[in-house]
């Protein structure tokens, strides 16, 4: 229990994770309570991107403990795929399945993961895409369609799963400026529904009027953590400071 | 600086007129541009001539025995085949020609041509046949009616063309269409040509059976749905293949006295097989994985004691399904397909081997299935088998467990290592004394085996390059997704390398069916040995292998070319949506 009364669902205890001879992480610790939409800013080749995509093992950490809704992450099969199953994922290269229309794309995982019937699974496909703006773009296949539309068939293919947790790794670092915002408008609507949200992003306008709480990262550990208040108007850290004063 | 404001956006303009080229000029510019290209032009032309007035000379000799091959048209399409029994051809042939008719109406190729198009092939046939005429050497009579078959095509090209204008670059012609105006023609042909009437009359009923097929057809997909009968065409065309080799090598078509003898151990392995499907499905891991193991055991025990042949590969078979039923029969409609799947598998794998191990009642010395017939059923055999194992020898070998990839990959290595013939000569004298007494299959079951193994291994190098094509988003979207590695690969990553490498996969194919004509090492007559040896060495055909030859080589290029075609409407087909 946290102090406003909720329940922790993600708990990282000094994360640490390795690329050959390169400490990628070098000890995170933190908690994220549910309903909780976290922001991680900082520069390339911090660590953020590695940490979220361990939080659903697409990366193995080597030393340290993560809990995802009480179930810790280890090597056995069947707690990874029951995890990822819970915890939806949005790429910043959309990884729209490209052979796939975009009702498939978003059917799919729901008639083999979760064992929907077909007419189920459409049902919900096209609610979701009603809900992102583009159901009328149901039986075009991902080539067919614009980045920013695309971006939101992989949330609404996400959705689908009825996550838990969703996170987001650089969700619209691919995208041309005016699209950004359509992506933007999805996340911060699913953010207000009560969604637990973590989201790597560079896009500090979202940060700031979104984020319960933002995460600087650098060189593999946390540098500084607070709401975003604290972060824009009263940084801490020398690095923050430095960070935050040549990007805005 | 100076300020620029558009006063209002432009609307799109249509692109500039192309300019249509006159001949003279597309001459100038393209043969004749400086002088040295002139001179290059003046020579290579030369030497075109020169080189077909040679060929022209000697294929159309009166020295060359043409006369001997139309005589010989049903041996090398089915050889030594016992002439009273040749309606069980014609009517595998429209077994086939039904199969194809329902294909054709369910894939329905939607490709559209212009009048154009086919106006222009007219044409440039026309130009090839005069140019024919004109290169034809001596003033024998062939020269006048080329020439004047080759100006009318011209003829009817241009004008056409010219009569349609604007509208012949219209993309309103189905294809269909276009393909069965050639089957008209080609029926036509056949009535007008001296053709025997045993030859006229089954070739235009099996040309009514294709389009009547095509015909019945249509309503019953619009009854059934495309998608159930594409599953079902697609079962049918597998199956197909037994089914005619059978029904060609066996009578009677099923000899009772042994089914009934094998009933005591298929019935009680079929009803195992129920209870292990449904178990497995229900079951976690290891509970799966021990039921695997107990049916993986008692499956090779089977080997080691006198036990029927049926019952020893269906409970290989039984294995394949209770490995795969925890990932696709989990759900209850997986479940039902997956026991529905399995009664049908089971039941026809003992069809399969128990006529592959019964007496033949035909008339007939020795291996009796050549000609063009034995190619075709290599070819066809060796293409449905080799796509299995290429494909699990890919997956094998990009698998993350070491044992599969080190199987895989030194089978891959081996095959591809050593010569067609060797496989050939390996399975047909070495293989037999492996295999348990009692089962030895004939030359062709031995030949095709070995053609599928052949030409899986290069199959599965071609599957893994489209394996590695595949952008690493993909794998991790499909995990995030929480698929297990089973689905992954079936749903995502393997449609997709397939997709990518229908070019790789068509030249194997095309070579494979070339390759075939090595099965005439191991004492088979397919077309080509019909060629080069049996034809030319009847007394009334000799010295004419040359003319036999060249012949062979036509009919292959016409396949061969013809796949390539195909192959190049499927990948435009299969383009869209992809990136």
């Amino acid at each position: 229990m946290t102090d406003n009364g909720k329940r922790d669902i993600i708990i990282c205890e000094n994360v640490k994770k390795w690329f050959g001879d390169f400490q990628a992480l070098r000890g995170i610790s933190t908690r994220v309570f549910e309903q909780e939409v976290v922001v991680i800013i900082g520069p390339s080749g911090s660590g953020k991107s590695t940490w979220i995509r361990c939080i659903n093992r697409l990366e193995v950490h080597q030393e340290g403990r993560i809990v995802v809704d009480g179930i810790e992450l280890t090597s056995d099969v069947r707690n990874i795929e029951q995890i990822r199953s819970e915890v939806g994922m949005v790429f910043q290269q959309f990884n729209l399945f490209p052979h796939l229309t975009v009702l498939q794309n978003i059917t799919l995982a729901q008639t083999w993961v979760r064992k929907r019937t077909k007419a189920e699974a459409e049902e919900k496909a096209m609610a979701l895409l009603e809900r992102v703006g583009i159901p009328e773009q149901a039986n075009k296949f991902p080539g067919q369609l614009s980045g920013g539309q695309q971006q939101r068939v992989a949330i609404a293919r996400s959705l689908a799963m009825d996550p838990k947790i969703m996170l987001f790794d650089e969700p619209t670092s691919a995208l041309d400026p005016e699209m950004i915002k359509e992506v933007l408008d999805v996340m911060k609507e699913l953010a207000q529904s009560g969604m637990t949200m973590l989201v790597v992003t560079h896009e500090m306008g979202f940060a700031r009027e979104v984020a319960d709480r933002v995460i600087f990262m650098d060189q593999g550990q946390i540098v500084e953590e607070g709401t975003p208040e604290h972060f824009f108007t009263n940084p801490q850290h020398d690095r923050t400071k430095l960070f935050l004063s040549q990007i805005l | 600086m100076t300020v620029y404001v558009a006063p209002e956006l432009k609307p799109p303009e249509p692109p500039p007129e192309a300019r249509q080229l006159g001949a003279w000029v597309w001459l100038r510019k393209n043969l004749f541009s400086t002088w040295y290209n002139s001179l290059l032009t003046v020579v290579l032309g030369l030497a075109i001539v020169a080189g077909a007035r040679g060929a022209f000379a000697f294929l159309l000799s009166p020295d060359r025995l043409w006369g001997v091959i139309p005589p010989n048209a049903t041996n090398y399409a089915v050889d030594v085949y016992p002439r009273p029994e040749l309606t069980r051809i014609w009517v595998v042939l429209a077994v086939v020609m039904t199969l194809v008719g329902f294909s054709a109406a369910t894939w329905r190729p939607t490709g559209k041509t212009s009048w154009g198009t086919v106006l222009a092939v007219i044409r440039a046939t026309g130009a090839a046949v005069f140019a024919v005429g004109l290169l034809v050497p001596g003033f024998f009579g062939g020269r006048v009616p080329l020439l004047v078959a080759g100006a009318v095509l011209i003829l009817i090209g241009a004008v056409g063309i010219r009569a349609a204008g604007e509208r012949a670059r219209e993309e309103n012609l189905p294809i269909l269409g276009v393909v069965a105006g050639v089957l008209v023609l080609a029926v036509a042909v056949i009535w007008l040509l001296p053709v025997a009437e045993t030859t006229k009359v089954p070739w235009t009923v099996e040309a009514l059976v294709l389009v009547a097929a095509y015909l019945v057809g249509r309503p019953v997909v619009r009854a059934v749905g495309e998608k159930v009968l594409k599953v079902v065409l697609s079962f049918l065309w597998v199956l197909s293949l037994p089914v005619i080799y059978l029904h060609l090598e066996r009578k009677p078509i099923i000899p009772w006295e042994t089914v009934i003898s094998w009933l005591p151990w298929v019935l009680p392995i079929l009803a195992v097989g129920y209870l292990a499907i449904v178990y497995n499905s229900r079951a976690g891991r290891e509970q799966a994985a021990a039921v695997n193991a107990v049916l993986v055991v008692a499956a090779l025990g089977t080997w080691t004691v006198p036990a029927p042949m049926a019952a020893r590969l269906l409970l290989l078979l039984l294995v394949g399904f209770t490995l795969a039923a925890p990932t696709f029969a989990s759900s209850e409609k997986g479940r039902r397909n997956f026991l529905v799947g399995w009664t049908g598998a089971a039941f026809f794998l003992v069809y399969f081997v128990t006529l592959s191990v019964a007496e033949t009642g035909l008339e007939t010395q020795g291996d009796f299935l050549g000609g063009l017939n034995l190619t075709f059923l290599l070819a066809l055999g060796g293409m449905l088998l080799s796509f299995p194992i290429g494909i699990m020898m890919a997956l094998g070998r990009t698998s993350t467990m070491p044992i599969f990839r080190l199987l895989s990959t030194g089978y891959i290595e081996v095959v591809r290592g050593v010569p067609l013939i060797t496989v050939l000569f390996f399975a047909d004298k070495v293989v037999p004394r492996f295999l348990p007494p009692g089962l030895d299959f004939d030359g062709v079951v031995k030949a095709i085996i070995a053609i599928a193994l052949f030409s899986g291994a290069y199959l599965a190098e071609n599957i893994r390059g489209g394996l590695q094509s595949i952008p690493k988003g993909q794998y991790e979207a499909a995990r995030a997704l929480g698929m297990t590695t089973a689905q992954m690969t079936m749903l995502i990553t393997l449609p997709q390398a397939l997709r990518a490498v229908i070019p790789a996969i068509v030249g194997q194919v095309i070579s494979l069916f070339k390759d075939t004509s090595l099965v005439a090492i191991i004492g088979l007559a397919d077309f080509f040995r019909m060629a080069r040896d049996i034809v030319p060495n009847q007394p009334t055909a000799l010295g004419s292998q040359i003319e036999n030859l060249v012949m062979a080589a036509v009919v292959y290029w016409i396949f061969t070319f013809s796949f390539s075609r195909a192959s190049l409407r499927l990948e435009r087909k299969l383009g869209v949506g992809t990136r």
